[in-house]
Parts: structure tokens; sequence; C-alpha cells
């Protein structure tokens, strides 16, 4: 008996050794396992053994049984194994392949650095306000301390519609329409389209202008210092920092001109900055008296900075665009740089 | 401006070079844009003389000349020239190799048939000089120097063209500034230095008084607000002193005469245009400052023929105009070699008068520069007095005893008290009141401070001073803006920044565009007129009024729009022209519509949508999805409507309705305006009005509850008439199965041969669940055969 499953058990070895796919292998399985197989026939023949003898003829005959599946089933395994990554390998695909797109498109790059300026102020507590576009000549002028002799109103500078209303030429009127509303503590952004008769690769008869305006008690030419100091690193990078030059606006005394570090070379001087190491990006001052006179604010209490910049200045100098003209023809070969 | 170096140096003893000197101008608010260096604009140029002259044998028009150009340069060298008006003995400007001439122009040794030559002579203009700095200069030919040239000199040194020349960037509010005199008082305070102001006196002859002479009458006060008269008589036409003549040549000024010249002469040294009238041809011994009578005409003195009209002001005698207020004298009245007695003025017309006819007239000069940016009446006197010193200095003529001076506006001698910390909170830092008294003074301000309260009088020539902010600029710019240290708003309240409602909405929706593959579009707003006609606007009285303007800078961009389509088809016309396959693009911007209630004379600017795309992707129902999109984040109910818009395809185009009113459109643009605008094949386009939206957003969201219960999903498949749209079978879907239905949604569209030819078939999936239990079948079937039956009642539809 033991014999026989000796040999049994050798048979399976062997014919497993030489078995060469799986389907050989179930082959097998069905053999030495299924109903007619030997092991099958030994457990049947059990019933004939002296009770005696059972218990331990039944432990050989399920040895033999363990044995012999372990045999089938190791090959088994080994061939699924061999087989699975047979399949694997033949999925490889060339990762090279050009990716399934989503295409998403883009914000102009107008849009993209009004909102970088926007967001540099608005953590520093400044609202939006965006006013008319098409507006009184008193609060485009008047009210800025720009009386009707002045000649910045010259009709070659600014748009008319009649001897009242004109195309805004810059966003301060919105500045007049917030303070004549609005009391102190007031910090807005003006940003918008303005409009002036000027039309070559640096000047557009459109452009978008950005203003930020601050009333309060006790204002100094300190803190517009130190807010456009914040925005340069904000917008710029750590390092930048601001210069002020005196300059002169109607609606503000003092006046200044802004230039930051430039953000080309670093300050190094290049011929962005025409060497300098400056660009010039705002207009600035404190509050002329005057102008918060005009909107019902008492200087004598209150005092305030303005500043304002061109956004398409900003980004031309940023993305390196060199006519101001491409902004606006909206070539999406163009746009989709901006992404 | 242009403002020579020397001349500066007239009055204030500068010790400092002038690049050093432009450095300190620009940190007190004068950008000198350009340091021309008179000594750089030729180089290697000098004295020759011709010593003999050789005909060329191998041509006609060439000569072979040796020159004596001196030791230093290696006496004897040939020269070969085509010139002819060059002979031996003649001392003539020689450029040596290496040598560079005005224009660019750069000399090397060169062989002219066969000869070589080393150098050439040089006319006047090769050096950049005329007949105003050298007699003969302007002579189109070889410049021959007179005999006080001496051989192997220098020409910069022969011409003695030493000065530096600034260009100088003047402020609006410094028209004080506009004169050589106004610079030198910036340089004397910037170097703390003395000015040493020009001398302004003269004697008179007292035999005779002006007022037998002449008499002036100011008819408008208001455009004329000073007039000073002062005459001159015996006129001898003397030679202008080469001093006078270099100035007023550094400055672009030709030499006439010398009357002429001293009035060109004190407008560059103080800012003040002066004019001045030969007395023999002032009719009625009068001159009258009034407005102009209809149809008078001037001529001139640049020889113009002017037709006036009642709004000039003139300079009048009796009988007719001798020339524009601050603009232009005539011919008629004009000072020659044959005057003999002289009425100069000096005065002050309102700036915005001299603008505006300078304008209208389109003539612009000197003068009317100056008056535009406004001169003071301080300096009005002053120039009369400078004019009649220069006569007295150049003896031309003997000057008149009194004079006449009349007008409205006097001298001012204003004084300011003002406590120095009021300064020091502008500026946000303490400046040592020595250092604020000293910087006043120096400016002429004649400032004392006492107990902390300063007390100084505002130079008359300084209008653009009024208040203590005045002071602490002029403070600060000498003091230097490196002082001012940045704080953060050290004493402001605290505020909250942010964005509104509808700032954030626009936001937002402009990023979900950009998700959705769409680019951001910024087009002018304004634009041709004929876009009312090409998108059929004249049904829409409000779009089709637009706002126009008084001067556009042309027809094609003279309207403000009031549809942004125009411009959107513009754009996709210009990708499509420029071979870009496909686009899809968005524009939020304004619309202009008249009918601002609160403000009759501005526009209802209306904060619109625009889409425009075409390509492969591109059709009715991926525009249609913009929409969606529009409102998703909103609580606001709208439908989709099939569209009777003009501009878009009858039957692919939809109307967008809130509360029963369209606030937009979309769909294929209508054939013929793709003809129109040359688009691509089934271009697509969509406006909305975003205001009906705007006042809606800012959306509070509130949890709905999630059902525990299973869902139970029916598919349905209808047969219906072509005609019907699905939504009124969803319709009908939603109406029957009240609040069972959890979603219904199409899977399948249907058309071909197992149904008839003018039938298609739709089929959705509906799932249904509930709130409280799990449904059972028994309820969805009930359900579902209402569905049924109502398809069939309502749409004739087939359950498939």
């Amino acid at each position: 008996m033991q014999e026989q499953i000796n040999k049994l058990v050798a048979d399976c070895k062997k014919q497993v050794a030489e078995a060469n796919d799986l389907k050989k292998i179930s082959e097998l399985k069905a053999k030495f396992l299924g109903k007619s197989s030997p092991v099958n026939d030994l457990m049947k023949g059990l019933k004939d053994v002296a009770p005696a003898d059972k218990p331990a003829f039944g432990k050989v005959i399920n040895e033999c049984r363990v044995a012999i599946s372990e045999l089938i089933t190791s090959k088994e395994v080994e061939f699924k194994n061999l087989e699975r990554s047979r399949k694997l390998q033949s999925e490889t695909i060339d990762i090279s392949l050009p990716s399934t797109k989503i295409e998403i498109g883009a914000l102009h790059p107008i849009t993209k650095v009004k909102n970088e300026i926007i967001k540099a102020f608005m953590g520093l507590g400044f609202n939006v306000a965006e006013g008319y576009e098409i507006e009184a000549d008193y609060h485009c002028f008047q009210a800025l301390n720009i009386p009707k002799d002045h000649p910045a109103r010259d009709m070659q500078d600014t748009f008319y519609f009649s001897e009242n209303t004109v195309l805004r030429p810059h966003t301060s009127p919105a500045q007049i329409r917030t303070m004549e509303v609005q009391k102190p503590p007031i910090k807005i952004l003006c940003p918008g389209r303005v409009y002036r008769a000027d039309d070559d690769a640096t000047h557009s008869p459109i452009f978008h202008q950005i203003e930020g305006l601050v009333v309060d008690k006790n204002i100094t030419l300190c803190d517009l210092k130190g807010i456009l100091d914040e925005f340069a690193r904000i917008m710029f990078s750590s390092e930048s920092i601001t210069r002020f030059r005196p300059s002169h606006f109607p609606f503000t005394e003092p006046s200044v001109e802004v230039d930051v570090t430039c953000m080309v070379c670093g300050g190094k001087g290049c011929r962005i900055c025409k060497g300098t190491g400056w660009i010039e990006i705002l207009g600035s001052g404190v509050v002329n008296r005057n102008v918060l006179s005009n909107c019902g604010i008492d200087p004598d209490v209150y005092s305030g900075f303005a500043f304002g910049m061109g956004i398409e200045r900003i980004a031309m100098i940023k993305y390196g665009i060199p006519d101001i003209r491409m902004l606006y023809e909206n070539d999406v070969r163009f746009l989709k740089q901006f992404r | 401006m242009k403002v020579s170096y020397n001349w500066l140096c007239e009055y204030v003893d500068i010790d400092v070079t002038p690049e050093i000197l432009a450095d300190k101008l620009l940190n007190v608010g004068f950008e000198v844009e350009e340091i021309i260096y008179q000594n750089k604009a030729f180089s290697k140029v000098v004295i020759g003389e011709i010593t003999s002259i050789t005909k060329h044998e191998n041509s006609d028009k060439l000569q072979i000349c040796q020159v004596n150009v001196g030791s230093v340069h290696g006496d004897i060298i040939q020269i070969v020239t085509a010139a002819t008006n060059v002979f031996e003995g003649a001392l003539v400007p020689v450029a040596l190799v290496g040598a560079d001439l005005v224009g660019d122009i750069h000399i090397e040794k060169a062989k002219l048939r066969g000869e070589v030559s080393f150098g050439m002579f040089c006319s006047g203009q090769e050096v950049g000089i005329t007949d105003a700095d050298y007699p003969g200069a302007s002579f189109d030919g070889i410049l021959i120097l007179k005999d006080d040239a001496k051989i192997g000199v220098d020409m910069i040194d022969y011409l003695n063209l030493t000065d530096v020349i600034f260009d100088i960037s003047i402020t609006a509010n410094r028209p004080d500034c506009q004169s050589v005199l106004g610079v030198a008082r910036e340089v004397a305070a910037v170097l703390s230095k003395e000015i040493k102001e020009p001398k302004y006196t003269y004697s008179c002859d007292d035999s005779l008084n002006i007022n037998t002479l002449v008499k002036v009458n100011i008819e408008d006060n208001t455009n004329c607000l000073k007039y000073l008269s002062r005459i001159v008589t015996d006129i001898k036409m003397v030679e202008t002193p080469a001093w006078m003549k270099k100035r007023l040549r550094d400055s672009n000024h030709n030499s006439h005469n010398i009357f002429v010249d001293i009035t060109n002469y004190v407008l560059l040294e103080l800012g003040q245009p002066m004019h001045a009238f030969d007395m023999a041809l002032v009719e009625g011994n009068e001159i009258n400052i009034r407005s102009a009578k209809k149809d008078e005409v001037l001529k001139l003195l640049n020889a113009d023929d002017l037709k006036l009209s009642i709004d000039t002001l003139v300079i009048a005698d009796s009988v007719k105009p001798m020339a524009v207020a601050g603009i232009m004298g005539g011919l008629n009245s004009g000072v020659f070699e044959t005057t003999k007695t002289v009425a100069f003025e000096s005065a002050k017309f309102a700036r915005d008068k001299v603008r505006k006819t300078s304008k209208a007239i389109g003539v612009r000069s000197d003068a009317s520069a100056r008056f535009e940016k406004g001169v003071d009446v301080y300096t009005v006197e002053k120039a009369m007095d400078r004019a009649l010193h220069l006569v007295e200095l150049t003896g031309c003529g003997r000057i008149i005893s009194g004079e006449i001076n009349l007008g409205t506006e006097e001298i001012k001698s204003t004084s300011l008290t003002v406590p120095v910390v009021k300064i020091n909170n502008v500026l946000g830092i303490d400046v040592p009141t020595d250092t604020i008294n000293t910087i006043l003074n120096n400016l002429g301000f004649n400032s004392t401070i006492e107990n902390g309260i300063l007390n100084c009088t505002i130079p008359s020539f300084r209008d653009d001073v009024h208040d203590y902010t005045d002071l602490a600029e002029e403070v600060i710019r000498f003091y230097g803006y490196d002082h001012i240290q940045g704080t953060l708003l050290t004493h402001a309240s605290v505020t909250n920044g942010g964005f509104t409602k509808p700032q954030t909405y626009i936001n937002e929706l402009k990023n979900r565009m950009v998700e959705n593959g769409y680019y951001e579009a910024i087009t002018y707003s304004f634009t041709s007129p004929k876009y009312l006609k090409l998108l059929s606007m004249e049904n829409n009285a409000q779009k089709n009024n637009p706002f126009k303007l008084l001067n556009p800078l042309g027809e094609e961009l003279s309207v403000m729009r009031t549809t942004l389509i125009h411009s959107m088809f513009q754009v996709m016309s210009n990708n499509s022209k420029k071979n870009n396959p496909s686009a899809s693009i968005f524009e939020i911007a304004k619309i202009y519509l008249k009918g601002n209630t609160v403000n009759p004379d501005l526009a209802l600017e209306k904060e619109t949508l625009c889409v425009g795309e075409y390509g492969s992707k591109s059709d009715f129902f991926t525009i249609k999805n913009v929409v969606e999109a529009v409102f998703e984040t909103i609580d606001l109910d709208y439908s989709i409507v099939r569209s009777s818009s003009e501009h878009l395809h009858p039957g692919r185009s939809a109307d967008v309705m809130v509360n029963n009113e369209i606030i937009g459109s979309f769909g294929e643009v209508h054939p013929d305006l793709i003809n129109e605008y040359e688009l691509p094949k089934r271009s697509l386009i969509l406006e909305i009005d975003l205001e009906p939206i705007l006042l809606q957003c800012g959306r509070i969201i509130k949890f709905k509850p999630i059902s525990k219960y299973p869902a139970i999903e029916r598919d349905l498949a209808f047969v219906l008439d072509d005609q019907i749209q699905m939504k009124q079978v969803i319709d009908i879907i939603k109406e029957e199965s009240s609040d069972m239905l959890y979603s219904v949604s199409l899977f399948d569209i249907y058309k071909g041969d197992q149904i008839p030819s003018n039938k298609k078939s739709l089929a959705f999936t509906c799932k249904f669940s509930s709130l409280e239990k799990t449904l059972v079948d028994v309820e969805i079937e009930s359900i579902v055969s209402n569905i049924i039956c109502q398809v069939e009642n309502k749409l004739g539809g087939k359950l498939r």
C-alpha cells in the first residue's frame, strides 16, 4: 500500500514536471484528484479496511492527496503567474504618445495682472469700486482739482460726448463717487477701462488702470511708501523696493512718481530699465485738500493718499509683450500663452 | 525744454559737473531727459589750408588737393574732392581719417579712381552749424573759413562748442521754470547758492512820455489780465551781439533783427513772451485788446492769411488787427530794418483762451506754449525791464519815459503762517526746523520759524504754492524722498477688504469659462455704427441709439457699443483669417445704453457676457452648456425657448428667459452674417445680459437630505413625432412622478428603419426614490403607467 502510494506520488511528480501548460495541469488535476483518480479509488477502498487499521490507512491516503494537490497547485500557480505576466507584457503601451487633452482656456493677460494687483491690496484691507466709464466732466476733472482751463482737458486727450459728459481718462472719478457717499475710513481700489485719444505701439485709445485711495485720520506720505513697498514685494519679488521721485498731479500734493526695482534684471540695469535698475510704474501722492473738500470730507480732520498705475504697462513688462495692440487682437495663439 | 549749462552759470556759481547737476535736478522733480554735449557733435575735424589743387587724371569731377593740417596731424595730407568751391589757399574744415560727423558719417581712408584720399572737406551742415553760428555755414558746399582760422586747430575749439545743453522735462505746475532763470532758481536752491538776478536797469529820456504817443485799451478784461506797453524810439538796427545770437541759436531761434532778437531772448531767459510793434504802422496811435470782428483777416509773421472769428482775441489799432493775442504777430505791424519807433508788449493772457485759439487756428508758437502753461504778472513786469535793459546795453534805441500798465491782476505777495508740525504730519517724518527754514529760504520764501510757527512769503512767481501741503512738497523735494520710511498705516482704522457679491460672481464665472476651455478676450468699447444695421438693431429702440463720440479717432471707433456681438464676430473672423482652426472665446464687458434715470447724462452700463466659438468641437450644445454654467450657482429660474433673433439661424437658436423676459440669445450664426463677417461655417454666438443675474447672485447653500433607501431604475423609450421636443417629455415625467423622481436623463435618440420616417425614439432612464421608505414595484408601476398614458395623450407618443 505504502509502496503503491509512493509510486503514485512519484508518477504525479514526474507528470507535473513534464506538463507545459495550464491545460495539461487541469488534466492532471482531474486525473490524480478527480472522481475516478487513484487517490479517490484508495479512499473508496478504505471502507473495506479493518476498523483498527482505518486511522493509519486514512492518514496515509490523506497525506498522499495533500502531497499530490500541493504538487499540482504549485505548478498551477507557476503557470498562472507566467500567463499573467505574459498578458501584462502584451498590454504594454507607448508612454510617449500624447496625453488625452481636457483643454482649459485662459484669462486675458490684462485680467490676470489686474487680479494679481487686487489680490496684493485686498489683504491690506482694500475693497473694489468700479464706477462709470461714461462720466460727468465734474467727476473726471473739476472735483479732482483740474479746472476748466487745465491743459490736460484738451480735446486731443479726452473723448467727449457733450460739454459735460466724457469717457473717463482715468479711474479717479470712481474715487470721487466713493468719497461722495462713504465717509472715512476709506480703502478702495478702482480698476477698469479708461480712454485717451492716443494710438501707437505703446498707447492704446482704450487701456486699463487701477487706482487706489486711502482716506482716514493721520495718513502720511510714509504710509503711502509702506503700502507701495508691500505691494512691490507681493507683486514682483521679495527683494523689490520702491523709489519716490517728485512729480506733479493736480489731485495730489505732494505728488510723486514711483519706481520699482526692475523686475527683469532685479535692479542691476538692463535694456528694459534703460540701465537704471528702476521701472516707473506708478503716479501717486497725498490727496489734495481741495479734492477732499469737494467730496464733503474735512481736510483738517482727514488726510489720504492715492496712487494709480496702467495695467497694460505692467503686463507688457511682466510678460515681455512688445506692442500694446497685441493685447487687443485676441488671437487665440496669443491668448493660449497665458494659461 | 532745452537749457544751456553755460547760461545757467551766469546766474549761479555752479561747482558741480553737468552729470551731477542733472542727478540733483532729478531728485527735486526736474528730469533731465538728455544731456547734449556740443563738443561731441563731431570729432577729428581740424582746420586745414589747401596748398595745391591738381586735376584727377581719371575723372572730370574729382580734384586732388594737398592740404596742410598742421604738424600734429601729419602736415601735408592728400584729399580727393568733388567739391567745386575750393581753391588754393582756402582755409577749410578737414575731417581726418577716423573722424565722426553730424548725421552718423564716419571717415576712413578711401581710394577714388586710383588716388588715395586721407580725409574729407566739410560743409557747415556736416559739423552741425548754420549761418547763425558762422557766416557762410548754411551754404551747400565746403565751408570756407575766415582768415582768423589757424591751421591745425580743432574745429570744436575754433567754433567754441564748449556748452552742454540739458533737455529738461518741466511739470505742469511749474510754468515759472519754463525759462533759464526759472531753472537757475532751482539750481541755486539745490546747490545752496545765491541766485544772481539778471540786470533790469536802464535810463529813460524824460523829454517824451509814452502817454503822448500811444493809448492802450483792454476791452476784454477776462482774457487779458495784464498789459504793459513801453516805447523805444530813434532805432538803430545794430548787429545782434554774438553771445545773444549763440544763445538764440542753441535754443533753435534764428536771429532776425535786434528788436525781435531781444524779445526772443527775454522769452528764453525769463519765460515771458513779448512782442514789438512798429509804431509807424499802428494807425490812430492806439492799441486795443479786443475780440476780432467777423471776417477780419490778418497775415501772420509766418505769412499765413488768417481769417479771424469773434472768438479770437486780437491786439488791434484803430483800424485793423495787428496780432493774435499771445500767439503770433501780424506782418502788417512787425519790426523790420526800416522801423524807427517800437512799442514793446509784455502781457498776461488767459491760458485757456490762448490754448483754445491756438488749436482753433492751428498755429502754435513759443509764445502760445508759454501762455498755455501760464505766466505770472511779476514776470510780466520784469520782462519789460529786462528788454529795456538789453536795448540800452546794445545801444539800439532811446527809451521813452513812462509805461502803460493795465489789467485787473496785481502782483501777489501772500504770506503763510503755519505750525511746522502740520508740514511734518503730511510727510510722516520730523524734518528738523532749521532744515525746513533753510530749504524755504533757498527757494526765496523768506522764511522764519519761531516757537514751531513758520512764517513765510510766497515768491510772486510761484502761482503753484497755496498752503502748507505745497510747503511740505517743497521741503521734501529738497530734504530728499529717501528720508520717507515706509509705515503700514500706523494710525488708520482696520478695514476688511474683499469683493462684493457681483464682483465675486463675475470672477467665478470667468474662471468657470476658462475651466470649460474658453479664452477671455478684451475688445474696444467703441466701434463702428455700421453694426446697428448689420445686426438688425433697428427694432430695438434702446440698442439702436448708442452714445456717439464728438471727437472719435475715426468713424470705425465712433460709437459706444450696445452689444458685444459685433466685436466678437470680428475676433472670430480675425482668428479664422489667421488659420486658427478653432476658437472658443468669451468676453465679459459693459454695453452702454441710454436711459440712466439716476444720472440722465450718463449711461446704463450693463455687464454682459458674450461667447463666440467655431471649430470641430463646437456646436449648439457646447454653447448651450455656457448658459447652464451661468446659472449654475444662482437661485434663479430660467427657461430656454426657440429664438426669433435675426442674427441667429432660425432652427438652431434659442433665447434665455428670466421672469418672462428675454435676457439673452445663443445658437448658430445666421448664414447671411457668416458671409458678411467672413466667419467659419457653423459659427456659434451667445450674448447674455448679466444684470438680472448679478441682482440674484450670492446664493445661500442649504443642505438637502439624501435618501437612505435604494433607488429603483426604469428605462422608458417613446416613439414621437419629430417636432416634439425632449423637454416636453421630461416635463410630463416630472409632473407624473412628483417627489418620487430622483433623476431623469436621456440616454438615446434613435431614427431609422425600425420606426416610421417622420418619427424619432427618445429613451430615458428614470430613477425613483423616497426619503421615507424603500419603494415597492407597485408604486413605481403606477407612476410609469401614468407617464406612458400622459405621453400618449399629450404628445401622441407610443412606448417602444
